[in-house]
């Protein structure tokens, strides 16, 4: 009854959440069967003058109830622990169920009349039960089991060696030991009974077949879905498609990026193998871009078609058939599935369609994965362009700062005032442009590496005092004052190392900076339950209010820093805000032009 | 007075280091790569080498460096493993930290900063001279 498509169980029909299910529908009907034979026993009690009969009748029943309820509590064991092991209860509650019933049917026949009890009919319903839960070789047992107990029950009636007990039918008396009765009787139910289970069989099969297309096209979708990349993608289409014929080879072939030829880039071979190569060779045209757009190809005799060219794989038998589908998506062919089988004709048309499922779905996902890939490729190549671009514009700068410093040092020689101020003036250009590239580079790199990099648990205080010690000459130098009183325990923020340095970089910075000489700056931390509160504030010239909801756009300088000739690339606060929001956090500024300014940092905890 | 070699491919750089350390009173001579750097190693025999950290290619100065602190005994530079170096570096370029072999190892004994600060430079060379 087990289809497993590979041996570590991932692929496995029926699966056993059905033979739970049919054993407590069994369970179900067992109940009413029970209760009925028990009203039989009653009746029976009435009619017959035997109570021997209706005694039998009773412990039928009793014991069909009583083997119902431990099959029951068996089949809640089950359930209750969920447990892989115990798969064996139901697969082999199934078959008891049913021998049991089956056996307890012809006991009832034997004492409500034998041969020409109405409870014959029992055993019609039992087989047509028993056709729709097992198949193949169990169900041809079975049906030799029940007419084979009915037979001997009969037979041993009619010879008196059982005793016979009285129908409920008005039948003439010794009509059971008749030979001609018990061989026409016997006869009709056999025929019947052949009948019932040929019919259920083939119509049960059919809505079997179809469930378990379904079941396995379900997981198939499920496997491509859950790929992260092509080459895992393509296994798990060969691996299913290979599954799908329990018997069957299935091989994945894309075109060679270079040659445009189609090459085999996955195939399963029996058992979950995997192959190297392909097993048979097609001919060039078959495998033209404009045959297989059309449609699947299917070779049923490989043998005698002139279409392939065959390989006879060492040692294995003779593959007979193929179905080749292409992976088409959007009218692009983007490779080919193929299924082969040792068997010849082997592939119906429900199974092209199927194939055809699969392999759509399978197309689909790898078109996907593609424009993915590429994706990825451009933003990597975008990433390094902006690094290049960077440092060769940092270069020029660098050489040219250095000779100036040297002119300025007064290593060639002394300066006049006027050529002094002026090179110190170009020196000041060149530190502007030289943080201005950096900020760039920090700004492009936000929108194309750091974006993608995952955020960590950081330790907030430490990194502050590393930012504020990093500035502690110029604030020194300009005769400032830096407070930060933090809280004594760590706490944790969802961020990158580098990113919040250089977020509170930036904001000291800009304290600093639009903070005339002698005045302050603070840091403190508050916190909330899910979040962390980090405020810089300082004694400086603040923003004008017409300028606030501008200072997030990108080379925006205030009106009043501009007029104070303090130099900025206009980039830092759009950097800060680019980190924070990357980080799921929030940032916003209170300022009173003249007096100074807040600026609030929010950062997840965690 | 030191002799110090200066090893790097921009000319402007190299200028400005000239000019620095013969303020300073020392006898300076250079080098293009870091192919040339190796042969006036050997025929010069420098007190310091200032080695710019990337030049024809991302991390040739670093390799340099590696090269001559090479702790292999059968290296062929192991006359030259107590040169001090001084390495220029550019602030964002966290490339060649990247090919260092083990954190902490870094085979150059100080860094100066580009565009260089000619009082900077003078002072770490004198430090590193005193050694």
């Amino acid at each position: 009854m087990t289809e497993r498509l590979s041996e570590s169980g991932a692929w496995q029909f029926p699966l056993p959440a059905d033979y739970a299910s049919e054993s407590a529908l069994l369970v179900r009907v067992s109940w009413l069967f029970g209760g009925l034979v028990l009203l039989a026993a009653a009746i029976s009690q009435y009619v017959s003058d035997s109570s021997v009969a209706a005694g039998a009748l009773y412990l039928t029943g009793a014991s069909i109830l009583v083997f119902n309820g431990l099959v029951w509590w068996l089949g809640r064991r089950y359930s209750a622990t969920g447990d892989r092991k115990a798969e064996g209860i139901p697969r082999g509650l199934l078959p008891g169920q049913l021998i049991f019933d089956g056996l307890a049917i012809v006991a009832i026949v034997h004492w409500t009349g034998g041969i020409g009890s109405p409870a014959i009919l029992l055993l019609l319903i039992h087989l047509q039960i028993s056709a729709l839960v097992l198949s193949g070789k169990w169900l041809y047992a079975f049906l030799l089991l029940d007419i084979g107990a009915l037979a001997l029950v009969a037979v041993l009636e009619s010879e008196g060696i059982l005793p016979h007990y009285a129908s409920i039918l008005s039948l003439p008396v010794g009509f059971h030991a008749d030979k001609g009765t018990l061989a026409t009787v016997l006869s009709l139910v056999t025929l019947a009974s052949t009948g019932i289970v040929c019919a259920t069989t083939a119509w049960a099969g059919r809505i079997r077949r179809r469930e378990r297309r379904s079941a396995q096209l379900l997981q198939i979708t499920q496997a491509l879905a859950s790929a992260d990349d092509r080459a895992e993608l393509l296994e798990h289409l060969a691996h299913g498609a290979a599954g799908m014929f329990s018997e069957g080879v299935a091989t994945v072939r894309l075109p060679d990026e270079v040659s445009g030829v189609l090459k085999t880039t996955a195939a399963y071979g029996e058992k979950g193998t995997r192959l190297d190569e392909e097993p048979v060779e097609l001919s060039p045209h078959l495998l033209d871009e404009g045959v297989l757009a059309k449609g699947p190809v299917v070779i049923g005799n490989i043998a005698a078609d002139e279409r392939v060219r065959h390989r006879q794989p060492s040692g294995e038998e003779e593959i007979k058939s193929l179905l080749a589908a292409p992976l088409m998506h959007k009218g692009e062919l983007l490779g080919v599935l193929t299924v082969y089988s040792l068997k010849p004709n082997r592939f119906s048309p429900a199974d092209v369609s199927f194939l055809l499922e699969i392999a759509r779905q399978g197309a689909g996902r790898l078109a996907h994965l593609r424009a993915f890939e590429h994706l990825q490729q451009a933003e990597q190549t975008q990433a390094q362009f902006v690094r290049m671009v960077t440092h060769e514009l940092k270069t020029p700068v660098a050489g040219a700062q250095s000779l100036l410093r040297t002119l300025l040092r007064g290593l060639i020689g002394d300066l006049s005032e006027q050529q002094r101020d002026i090179l110190e003036r170009i020196d000041e250009r060149f530190d502007l442009l030289s943080e201005l590239i950096s900020d760039l580079l920090v700004l492009a790199a936000n929108r194309t590496i750091w974006v993608d990099e995952r955020l960590e648990s950081v330790p907030l205080q430490p990194i502050i005092r590393e930012v504020i010690d990093y500035w502690a000459t110029t604030v020194e130098n300009k005769g400032m004052r830096v407070r930060f009183d933090p809280p004594p325990e760590i706490l944790n923020v969802q961020a990158t190392q580098e990113g919040l340095e250089r977020a509170f970089s930036n904001l000291i910075d800009n304290a600093i900076k639009y903070t005339p000489a002698g005045g302050e700056i603070e840091v403190t931390i508050e916190t909330n339950p899910t979040s962390a509160v980090i405020t810089v504030s300082d004694s400086g010239i603040g923003i004008p209010s017409e300028d606030l909801p501008h200072l997030w756009d990108e080379f925006f300088r205030a009106r009043n820093a501009r007029e104070a000739g303090i130099t900025g690339t206009g980039l830092g606060l759009s950097i800060v805000r680019q980190l924070v929001s990357h980080f799921g956090g929030a940032v916003d500024i209170s300022s009173k032009e003249g007096a100074g300014t807040k600026v609030k940092v929010t950062l997840l905890l965690g | 007075m030191s002799k110090i070699l200066v090893i790097d491919d921009d000319p402007d750089l190299v200028l400005a280091v000239r000019l620095c350390l013969e303020g300073a009173d020392h006898e300076v001579i250079e080098a293009k790569n870091g192919a040339e750097g190796l042969k006036k190693i050997k025929d010069d025999r420098p007190d310091l080498i200032v080695l710019d950290v990337m030049m024809d290619t991302t991390t040739e100065g670093f390799q340099l460096a590696l090269k001559l602190r090479s702790p292999d005994p059968a290296s062929a530079y192991k006359e030259y493993k107590d040169i001090p170096i001084l390495m220029l570096t550019s602030i964002h370029d966290t490339t060649p930290l990247r090919f260092a072999p083990e954190e902490d190892y870094l085979p150059v004994d100080a860094f100066v900063d580009k565009p260089i600060d000619p009082d900077d430079l003078v002072e770490k060379v004198a430090d590193l001279l005193k050694r």
